[in-house]
């Protein structure tokens, strides 16, 4: 089922939160999000159908891959989110009927609020918001964490000052809060650095 | 008029104004609150704790016992800041506390008087009689008495944050040792943080001034600053103090950032990982202890440098040092080059190298007492087989030694050693595995050349064991040097008992003397009888001068004696900066459901459920209170129509080969028989067999199933889902996924809530009662092309459906509701009024599933199978679970009954004994008319009719009710079936 229409308002459109010269904070509009679980045994036929479906490899442990509108997160072990656009939901579902046999899968697309935040601070904000030691992340990251006490995930870029957070759909107004906050702060205490 | 002139500060844009006391004041740019006020000529900042007697500006850091002020922002009052280590800044208003009514005339002074009844302990030996004075008088008097300063309890102006660092080398200090370590550390390549609790760097090359490879040690600190800086892989931190080492490496510092304004401040709490760290923390001075050693103008000799040196005071016109070791000598020189006229030295000791003509020394001399009250006017001193003589001064620079701050290496509780050449506690030679290292003065060593020589040497022998290398740096030559010799020295015998040890908390020598004749003699005992070392200084100048005390009183060496444990944080620390951002409304995370903005515009009331916000009623204008609300709302879904978003249901989606096995062995009941498009209710069990939670289940397609779970299980089951799988059946093909956000749920209940449904379905035969009879499931397409699943279950014992849609598509669902709806006369209901028709129903939530429930307190014995594997199923089988008499029966009585009240037989006694059950959930039924409720009781269903008592021992309260059935409700079920 399509029906970009008659998506919710506060998820139909990117919603620009703050923005400055060193730092921009948006909430992004409603992504296409599937989660993809494997079956036992059916890890190979999987990674090939993957391939041949959207001409991209599963991405290793905790990395994401990503090839023109498609990205793949590494969620857990045999378990990754693919995200597109939600218009390419239609196109998208062709793909996804090839893989019932070989992965249970579900549709979280309403499921999960997206941020971006993108600028030279984003080194800094991310020594507030994760526990893990970001100079050891690999080049494409996902990290998922606790941050605010809820889940979160982080998919983060080395070589860009780009960050995307994704959040459970239910927390995302706090999640704002708390991200403008850390923005906020970082902002304000930058000139001592 | 202000004395000091900063050389490159002179300028008027470096002129700041403050307010202390009252009076406005002006400082400079890097001036603290306490070098301002010296500068300003003010001796008496503060009355000490106990006697109320004046006090001056002690020290210069952290270690400051005397100078705590309050600051005022508006309404907000910060408490004990230390003047020593406040960063002056434009608009500070600060306020010297501790007194009443005023600071020159503080009447609570009389307790000075009376200080031979108010010696250590004396707290235990009085305010004991008359008993009843204690609550009415004692303690009310003591504890307007007790305290330093007044907290506000206005919200703080902090801003808060938290954050996470990570290096291979954490250098605590920039002291000498701390530069040059880095420095080293640096070059090595590995990540570097070196973290400086002072708002400058350089430790006490600030103070001390010394020449380094020829030049000054302003401009040899600066040159190894840069180099740091310019590392790309060392990081400089100012104004950032550790508080505590834990475990495996971690760290606590605490970050803040200069006020510009009085209006904001902020400071992050970091938590630091490092693989090493090198505690180069320096060493704090002591002090010792003689008559009347107190009074203002009396100060740490290395303080009266570092105002000389860093701050240019020239408020030390006429001074006297008393002393056991060198270092005076070296501020004497420092006071007489900075135009000091007058400066005589005191020394303990028979062989002294020095002599200088500008400097009056006194050899084997002792400083007896002080004259003065409110500043020192001077100091009465006596030599072996010499009269008394009376030296005049305005300061009296103290020194008892150096105590190396090792404090943060011992709080992983790694105890310190004694050091008898320096008289400090060093730390002990360490294993190679230790995560920290103490060096330079915090490792004991004090002579600048010799400091950098094993700076270097520990350094390179630790990379060395890394195999890591590092460039080769050329050792800075010190060219003034200053040497440590030291004679142990801890208090002057002649005199009276009024010879202070801690400033903070007025301990004398006297105190330390009654604590060890009443055998408080361990130093841990010794501390807490005399509160030695309680304040907020922590005992960094008097702690081993007690230590020495006792150690000379017990005839006991202070290597055998000991130290009382140091334990985080290193200085005071605000619970703000904790706290972080979690304040107020932030106070934790909201959860939000898909019709929270659609529940606020229809004024709805929100009830906090876990960190969701519910709508708990909606309000009509003409509605005198909640229950109005609540009775109108059940009885619409009673009689006609009602919905309630129950999106916060816990929706677990299970597929795979193996989902159904799965399933069975959660489960207590069999869902062998579960068709594909129908629902079956669920018994979930703890391995202890009690029951965990409850719910349905779908089966949506051969290997493909929803189950619901409660709201605030629903993390629980999830987990334990997982655990399940991962850890006990592991060979299973199920995967597990929560889908409690993706899908909204809403639920539609009453008796025409079939016909609203099928006004907005594509294809209204889809749900008749042929087509989706009770308990049975279906995908269903809405007229606006919309797809969802709809559930025929019901937990109000109404005809009702559960809808779930796309969480992205739930608000046009819900104008597609109250859009047909209105023909109907739909209304939502919220958690109040689902509440009262489940226990109308008498149906089990979560007061029922309270962890100490089974099956069989649940009257669902029946549905147990006790034939297949399930988690819960064997213990379940206990003899004391299956011998338990408590029953699931119902109350119903005229009057209010309250949730938790016990159940009593009315002709017997009301005690623990004789307790027959309690009640789980209450309610009224506007239904029935009556108050009704949940309870388990002993005997169950041969029960009904008898009348009992209900109490409630906490509301004092009783009433008597009759027990029933706990379906009150359509018994038999036929409106769910209709």
């Amino acid at each position: 089922m399509f029906k970009y229409n008659l998506v919710n308002k506060s998820v139909a459109k990117d919603k620009i939160i703050l923005k400055s010269k060193d730092i921009t904070f948006i909430k992004k509009k409603i992504k296409l999000i599937y989660s993809f679980s494997i079956y036992n045994g059916q890890s190979t036929k999987f990674k090939n159908n993957f391939k041949k479906q959207f001409n991209l490899s599963l991405p290793n442990i905790s990395e994401y891959s990503k090839l023109d509108k498609i990205t793949v997160l590494w969620i857990r072990d045999n378990s990754y989110f693919v995200c597109s656009d939600f218009n390419l939901k239609k196109k998208f579902e062709k793909s996804v009927n090839t893989f019932y046999s070989l992965a249970s899968i579900t549709d979280q697309s309403g499921g999960w609020a997206s941020f971006f935040i993108e600028g030279s601070l984003k080194k800094m904000l991310l020594e507030k918001m994760i526990n893990i030691d970001y100079n050891k992340l690999s080049e494409k990251s996902v990290i998922s964490t606790s941050f605010y006490g809820i889940r979160c995930l982080f998919v983060n870029n080395l070589n860009i000052n780009k960050l995307e957070v994704l959040c459970p759909i239910s927390f995302s107004d706090s999640i704002e809060k708390k991200l403008l906050n850390v923005i906020n702060f970082t902002k304000a205490v930058q000139s001592n650095y | 008029m202000i004395k000091n002139k900063f050389k490159n500060l002179k300028t008027h844009k470096n002129k700041i104004k403050f307010i202390f006391d009252g009076k406005t004041m002006f400082g400079y740019k890097g001036d603290t609150l306490a070098s301002a006020l010296l500068a300003n000529n003010i001796n008496m900042v503060g009355r000490s704790f106990k006697y109320h007697r004046p006090r001056g500006i002690f020290a210069s850091g952290v270690e400051e016992p005397n100078a705590l002020v309050e600051i005022i922002e508006d309404k907000n009052i910060i408490p004990n800041i230390k003047a020593t280590t406040l960063e002056l800044y434009e608009g500070l208003i600060a306020k010297s506390q501790n007194y009443w009514p005023s600071l020159k005339f503080d009447i609570l002074g009389i307790f000075d008087l009376f200080s031979n009844f108010l010696v250590a302990g004396f707290y235990y030996k009085t305010f004991k009689w008359p008993s009843f004075f204690w609550e009415k008088l004692y303690e009310p008097m003591i504890r307007k008495a007790a305290g330093l300063g007044k907290v506000s309890t206005n919200p703080s102006r902090v801003i808060s944050e938290k954050g996470y660092l990570f290096c291979d080398f954490l250098v605590i200090g920039s002291g000498p040792t701390g530069l040059l370590a880095a420095l080293i550390l640096g070059n090595s390549g590995k990540s570097v943080i070196l973290m400086e609790q002072d708002f400058v760097f350089g430790g006490s090359l600030n103070r001390d001034n010394p020449i380094i490879d020829n030049v000054s040690s302003k401009i040899w600190k600066n040159k190894i600053i840069t180099r740091l800086e310019n590392l790309p892989n060392v990081r400089t931190m100012k104004r950032t103090t550790v508080l505590g080492m834990y475990d495996h490496g971690s760290f606590a510092a605490t970050e803040t950032f200069k006020k510009e304004s009085v209006k904001k401040q902020y400071q992050i709490l970091w938590r630091v990982k490092s693989k090493k760290t090198f505690l180069c923390s320096g060493s704090t001075e002591r002090h010792i202890s003689f008559q009347n050693n107190d009074i203002p103008g009396i100060m740490l000799s290395s303080s009266i440098r570092e105002y000389t040196n860093r701050w240019q005071l020239k408020t030390f016109k006429n001074v006297v040092f008393f002393t056991n070791n060198d270092y005076p000598y070296y501020v004497a020189r420092d006071l007489i080059s900075r135009g000091t006229k007058q400066v005589s030295i005191v020394d303990v000791r028979k062989e002294i190298k020095f002599s200088d003509p500008t400097i009056s020394i006194y050899k084997n001399a002792e400083v007896i007492n002080t004259k003065g009250k409110r500043k020192i006017e001077g100091v009465f001193i006596k030599a072996k087989n010499k009269p008394i003589l009376f030296l005049h001064c305005d300061t009296l620079g103290v020194s008892g030694g150096w105590n190396a701050n090792i404090q943060i290496s011992t709080h992983t509780n790694e105890k310190p050693v004694w050091n008898e050449q320096v008289l400090s506690f060093v730390q002990k030679k360490i294993s190679k595995n230790s995560n920290i290292k103490c060096l330079g003065s915090a490792d004991g060593i004090y002579e600048l050349n010799d400091l950098f020589i094993n700076t270097k040497k520990e350094v390179f022998k630790y990379l060395k064991t890394l195999n890591l290398k590092s460039k080769n740096i050329d050792l800075p030559n010190v060219n003034t040097k200053e040497t440590y010799n030291i004679k142990p020295f801890w208090f002057v015998k002649y005199g009276s008992d009024r010879k202070w040890v801690d400033f903070q908390n007025d301990v004398t020598v006297k105190d330390i003397q009654i604590s060890y004749k009443e055998n408080f003699r361990s130093i841990e005992h010794l501390k807490r009888y005399s509160t030695l070392g309680m304040g907020t200084d922590q005992g960094k100048v008097g702690n081993i001068v007690g230590l020495g005390i006792l150690s000379e009183i017990s005839n006991k060496s202070i290597r055998n004696i000991g130290t009382s444990t140091f334990r985080p944080p290193y200085v005071p620390a605000s619970i703000d900066a904790f706290v972080g951002f979690t304040k107020n409304k932030s106070f934790k995370a909201k959860r939000l459901t898909p019709s929270h903005a659609w529940s606020k515009k229809n004024n709805s009331e929100f009830v906090e459920t876990g960190l969701w916000y519910r709508s708990q009623w909606y309000p009509k204008k003409n509605e005198i209170n909640w229950l109005d609300t609540v009775n109108r709302e059940v009885l619409n879904v009673r009689n006609n129509v009602g919905f309630c978003d129950v999106s916060t249901l816990g929706k677990i989606d299970i597929q795979g080969k193996d989902s159904l096995e799965f399933i069975n062995k959660i489960y207590c009941n069999n869902f062998n028989n579960l068709s594909i498009g129908k629902v079956k209710y669920g018994l979930m069990l703890r391995e202890d067999g009690m029951i965990m939670d409850d719910g349905t289940t779908a089966r949506l397609d051969e290997n493909h199933f929803i189950m619901t779970t409660t709201t605030s299980n629903a993390e629980k089951v999830y987990q334990h889902l997982e655990f399940c799988h991962q850890c006990l059946w592991p060979y299973m093909d199920v995967n597990l996924i929560s889908i409690t956000d993706s899908f909204s749920q809403f639920s539609v209940a009453g008796p025409n809530s079939r016909k609203l449904l099928q006004s907005i379905l594509d294809n209204s035969e889809e749900i008749s009662n042929k087509n989706l009879p009770f308990m049975g499931f279906k995908k269903i397409w809405l007229k606006n092309g919309l797809s969802a699943k709809i559930f025929r279950i019901s937990f109000s014992g109404e005809l009702a459906y559960e809808i779930s849609i796309e969480t992205q598509y739930s608000d046009v669902f819900l104008e597609i509701l109250e859009k047909e709806g209105k023909k109907f006369n739909l209304s939502p209901y919220g958690t109040e009024a689902l509440s009262v028709l489940r226990i109308e129903k008498g149906h089990i939530s979560g007061p029922e599933i309270n962890g100490n429930t089974s099956p069989l307190n649940v009257n669902m014995l029946n549905i147990l199978n006790f034939q297949k594997d399930c988690v819960g199923n064997i213990l379940f089988q206990r003899k004391k679970i299956l011998n338990n008499n408590l029953r699931l029966v119902g109350l119903l009585s005229d009057n209010k009954i309250h949730s938790g009240s016990l159940i009593f037989d009315k002709d017997m006694k009301m005690n623990s004994e004789n307790e027959l059950g309690y009640v789980s959930s209450s309610c009224f039924s506007p239904c029935l008319g009556k108050y009704i409720a949940l309870c388990f009781f002993s005997g169950g269903e041969k029960y009904f009719g008898k009348n009992i008592i209900v109490k409630n021992f906490l509301k004092k309260y009783k009433t008597f009710a009759k027990i029933c059935s706990p379906v009150f409700i359509d018994k038999e079920g036929k409106k769910l079936r209709v």
